[in-house]
């Protein structure tokens, strides 16, 4: 397994504005062109760099784009079976619970077949951290309706868009787990545009302080674009997502316990 | 240590988590499922006295995700469960036979298919020796025949799991985890410390990564992993298959049997011979690997084979294998989730002694 | 890797790893970014600084970017103000 980057040469007089993160191996992500998911692994990295928690966290893949998050993070990684992260997690943190654990799921792995798994670690309070990636659609398997496909939406299992009377409503899962009392930190953010992107590192940086303080469950949810199976360039996708899915997922901390006052979205 | 063994009446499943305790087993997940309810709750009551963590999970599929959790860490991690559990575990047992990581699993079985009954049965029996989950992997199986032998089995499974990196299943059933009898228990002792190489928790002072995983994208990559598979099935089957004897060294009857009917056959066959009747018993402690050698052997001798198992033919394709057509196989089948008496199985094998035996 | 100098500010950009996504050219602020002619190995068509004096070392771009190609560098604030 490839190790951490070679140090960097800083050139003459100058100061490093942004390099590659340590806790990111040097495998090339096999994400399509303009996928955000690349953005968020470097945020999730750069934060894990800043805490310097890499030699104590164990990075949980998912089934979905996100699988191979194994050999994208130069941590201890376990991939485990479809939605069933929070599960594993739960595991980890009983028998080692000084180990810090992240799961990386996609809205298939987490609202779909995992849905019972996340709510019920978030019950249990457990001290873990989800970064739950909503692209409205399964894009391993090429583009299929998912939980959080829009109402209309059209996917390769709705072609003639999302019809609620046959398929139901989306679920906003940021909702659903800030009404349990063990969810300590739920926060939706997106990774559009620079700003969207600073705000989105805050949120991890937050969810991974509630796990070091051992203050219990945090998830973080990123609104995040599917150029392949929305089928639209990365910049109409996010266009797409301002217009259509930011109305249905509003942004913002959905709960913040133990902390004084919720804070809300930047 | 030298100390007196004690002997204690206990159930069959509180034998079987307190002999996995002894084992070092520190880590229990589980849901509730009759029969094999008091499992969780000896774990609930008794883990805390030894630093250990129960916790009851939302559902088997949750409860094996946790035991693929904790045991990644290199913990000893156990769940256990019954018939409509354990299928509901499958897949997680998949990934932890492709990821290599140990575990102990029991079942308890009870009546099915489906919701079946509480009963005892032995109809988990293809579930648990032909894998029940995808791909080419099976677990290390044992049957049980008697509480202290649910205890040891229990206490010694943990090493078989980390010799191999691979799931032992113990496949019980109702009537022995809901029956009492006295069991000699050791002290409880704890888990080896030795760090295992591919134990996940952080690297620690910047030892490499360690992933465990069981995506191999690469062909060649899966297709070396499934050898490693097969060659660890071969070594299992020279290092582990195990079985008991019993009865006459010139059977004109032999009787396969495990679990709790491999303990009726033997009063039976006390009947049998009191008509004159010579038989043999071999009981599978090892369902996989199975013992196809002794069975082979005695099927050389006598010319008939009876196979009571409690389903309706499961263990006798195996039986099937090793005898060939030395013997003359049949199978008395224990249905609905009772026991078989004594009497049944002996007038069944005074009815197949009578009818001769020999395949055509 | 292409090795561009600047006063203010460097941006060093992977090409191997561009996947030719357009982020960072959308989101540089001097608009100094540029989908190059040539391709890589994989068959994109590298991002590319178009004036390398005109780079202030804001690393926008590296934000932006779904695929860690860019690193970025900028003068140390003491040297440019002498």
């Amino acid at each position: 397994m490839p190790e951490t980057q070679p140090p960097v040469e800083i050139p003459e007089g100058m100061e490093v504005v942004a390099t590659r993160p340590r806790a990111l191996t040097d495998v090339p992500f096999t994400y399509c062109p303009g996928c955000t998911h690349g953005t968020i692994h470097r945020l999730i990295a750069e934060v894990i760099d800043e805490l310097g928690l890499d030699d104590r966290t164990v990075a949980i893949a998912p089934v979905g784009c996100a699988v191979w998050i194994y050999e994208f993070y130069a941590l201890d990684a376990i991939q485990v079976p479809h939605g069933r992260a929070p599960a594993v997690g739960t595991g980890i943190k009983r028998a080692s619970p000084d180990t810090m654990v992240f799961t990386y799921q996609g809205d298939g792995d987490l609202a779909g077949i995992g849905l019972a798994e996340v709510t019920h670690a978030a019950a249990r309070g457990e001290n873990l951290t989800c970064f739950f990636i909503n692209n409205a659609v399964y894009g391993m398997t090429q583009g299929q309706m998912a939980p959080t496909t829009l109402p209309g939406q059209k996917t390769t299992t709705s072609p003639r868009g999302r019809d609620i009377a046959r398929d139901g409503h989306p679920i906003r899962v940021c909702e659903l787990l800030s009404t349990l009392d063990g969810a300590t930190y739920v926060e939706r953010v997106m990774v559009t545009d620079p700003k969207a992107i600073r705000h989105a590192k805050r949120a991890i940086r937050r969810a991974f302080e509630v796990q070091m303080e051992g203050r219990g469950f945090s998830l973080v949810e990123f609104l995040s674009i599917c150029p392949t199976w929305w089928g639209k360039k990365p910049d109409e996708a996010v266009e797409w997502l301002r217009e259509n899915m930011m109305p249905y997922y509003p942004l913002g901390v959905f709960k913040s316990a133990g902390q004084a006052g919720g804070e809300q979205a930047a | 240590m030298s100390a007196e063994p004690k002997a204690i009446l206990m159930k069959g499943n509180e034998a079987a988590a307190e002999g996995a305790i002894a084992g070092g087993c520190r880590y229990f997940f589980g849901y509730p499922i009759t029969p094999q309810n008091e499992i969780p709750h000896y774990m609930a009551e008794h883990m805390p006295q030894v630093g250990g963590v129960y916790l009851q999970a939302e559902s088997e599929v949750a409860a094996i995700n946790m035991v693929f959790g904790a045991a990644s860490t290199g913990a000893r991690v156990m769940t256990s469960s019954s018939g409509p559990g354990i299928a509901l575990m499958q897949e997680g047992l998949s990934y932890m036979i492709g990821a290599r990581v140990p575990c102990l699993v029991v079942n308890v079985c009870r009546g099915g298919p489906g919701l079946g009954n509480i009963g005892t049965s032995q109809s988990d029996y293809w579930m648990a020796t032909r894998g029940g989950g995808h791909g080419d992997g099976r677990c290390i199986t044992f049957a049980p025949a008697t509480v202290q032998e649910q205890y040891d089995l229990c206490y010694e499974s943990f090493d078989v799991a980390e010799r191999y990196r691979h799931p032992v299943m113990i496949l019980s059933e109702a009537a022995l985890g809901q029956m009492m009898e006295p069991v000699f228990v050791r002290p409880r002792g704890e888990a080896p410390k030795d760090e295992k190489p591919w134990a996940l928790g952080g690297r620690r002072g910047g030892r490499n990564r360690r992933v465990i995983n069981s995506l191999y994208a690469q062909p060649d990559d899966l297709a070396r992993e499934n050898r490693v598979l097969a060659e660890l099935y071969e070594q299992v089957t020279r290092e582990q298959v195990r079985w008991s004897e019993k009865g006459d060294d010139d059977p004109e009857v032999l009787i396969v049997a495990f679990g709790i009917p491999a303990r009726c056959s033997e009063t039976a066959m006390e009947r049998a011979a009191a008509s004159g009747v010579r038989t043999r018993l071999v009981r599978p402690i090892s369902l996989f690997p199975f013992p196809h050698e002794p069975i082979r052997r005695w099927a050389k001798v006598a010319p008939h084979t009876l196979v009571v198992e409690g389903s309706i033919g499961q263990m006798v394709d195996d039986v099937r294998m090793a005898v060939g057509d030395q013997s003359k196989v049949s199978l008395l089948p224990v249905l609905g989730g009772l026991l078989t008496t004594p009497e049944e199985i002996a007038h069944e094998i005074q009815r197949v002694y009578e009818e001769g035996g020999r395949a055509p | 890797m292409t090795q561009t100098v600047a006063r203010k500010g460097l941006v060093v950009i992977h090409a191997e790893r561009c996947k030719s996504c357009e982020w960072c050219v959308r989101h540089c602020p001097t608009e100094n970014l540029r989908i190059g002619a040539g391709t890589n190995t994989r068959g994109h068509r590298p991002a590319e600084v178009i004036d390398p004096e005109n780079c202030t070392g804001c690393g926008q771009c590296a934000l932006v970017c779904p695929d860690v190609c860019i690193e970025v560098y900028r003068a140390r604030r003491s040297t440019s103000r002498s």
